[in-house]
């Protein structure tokens, strides 16, 4: 799987904020502790037309989950 | 002799839907006939079984957008009190249902776990991803604490809860009371069900798989929401689903011809919509 890397200060300023009246962003930490942000396509083209469109501009990482059970 | 008069002075048929469907129809701007007499069918029916009451909230996901899959067929006001959902980033829409994409994405309900009594729920999930799971999955649900769990997950390991090693288990949980019921294909219309402390039952397509007579103990009520394609674990979302979600629901216990009634009634609107499983 595969997600965009964004900064400590990124993922705490945006967590929980909507970018349309639907969907808000919400950030997961892989197993070395980096912020991930995982867009569908729909998350895709809602973001395009707004001020976050930056964030898809982002390349893609590979994401490595924590073990959780 | 002209036939335009008495074609003008008779009655225009109008298709009118139950005030309840239009109400959703209205609200959610299905503007597809097929979609709009599925949701008329599937209102008449949860009628007509004398279950409507019994729910809190009704996600029929229908429309194909993010927008459109948010109301509650109960209540279709777009507000937090209304139950209507919100998402998190990672459901892709479309016009078989949202698909979750188990690592971040569920759906906030709004709905509060004491608004309903532990020991008299349901809750619903139709499924229409067969995946298995090596980490929990839950489907509906939240976590107020470890020993204390309250949710639905179709196919998953639940090592926490029980010390399973297999991955085909499906579950409602309290203080005691998990239901492991062997599950290899995580598809269909799953319903976890209590109408007491000691009468515990997973329904899958109609049938009942799982059953648990233990007590669920006496646990309290939690204000936390239930969340749609995870769990609410104290306040943070967590135990990702990947199944595509056509439907789902939360409310009062059924019982076992109530549970029988809602898979005919959901999956008899899942087959006019040509995406049942």
């Amino acid at each position: 799987m595969e997600g965009r890397i964004v900064t400590n200060e990124q993922a705490e300023q945006l967590q929980g904020v909507f970018f349309d009246s639907d969907t808000f962003f919400n950030f997961v930490q892989d197993i070395n502790d980096s912020y991930f942000l995982f867009l569908s396509s729909s998350d895709e083209v809602d973001i395009a037309p707004t001020e976050y469109a930056y964030l898809l501009e982002i390349p893609l990482s590979p994401y490595v989950p924590k073990t959780t059970n | 002799m002209s036939y335009y008069p008495l074609i003008s002075i008779m009655p225009k048929t109008v298709a009118a839907y139950d005030a309840d469907a239009q109400a959703f129809i209205t609200a959610a701007v299905i503007t597809d006939v097929t979609q709009q007499g599925a949701i008329n069918t599937l209102v008449l029916a949860l009628k007509g079984y004398s279950i409507w009451t019994k729910f809190k909230a009704i996600y029929p996901i229908v429309g194909g957008t993010a927008s459109q899959h948010k109301f509650n067929l109960k209540d279709p006001r777009d507000l937090d009190v209304a139950f209507r959902l919100t998402y998190a980033t990672g459901f892709t829409h479309s016009a078989t249902g949202m698909l979750p994409n188990g690592t971040s994405a569920f759906g906030n309900t709004f709905l509060a776990g004491n608004l309903l009594t532990v020991s008299n729920q349901a809750m619903s999930y139709y499924s229409r991803t067969n995946t298995s799971a090596a980490v929990n999955m839950y489907e509906v649900g939240y976590i107020p604490a470890t020993i204390y769990r309250n949710g639905l997950g179709v196919r998953s390991t639940f090592r926490s809860v029980a010390n399973r090693s297999v991955s085909d288990i499906a579950l409602i949980a309290g203080t005691g009371a998990a239901i492991l019921a062997n599950n290899l294909d995580s598809t269909g219309f799953y319903i976890a069900n209590r109408n007491s402390n000691v009468d515990n039952k997973i329904h899958k397509n109609g049938v009942i798989v799982g059953i648990n007579t233990s007590s669920i103990g006496t646990p309290t009520t939690s204000s936390l929401n239930y969340y749609i394609s995870a769990s609410n674990s104290n306040g943070t979302a967590n135990n990702f689903s990947n199944r595509e979600c056509a439907f789902a629901s939360i409310g009062d216990g059924l019982t076992d011809t109530d549970a029988s009634n809602l898979y005919t009634a959901v999956q008899a609107y899942q087959t006019t919509l040509s995406r049942q499983v």
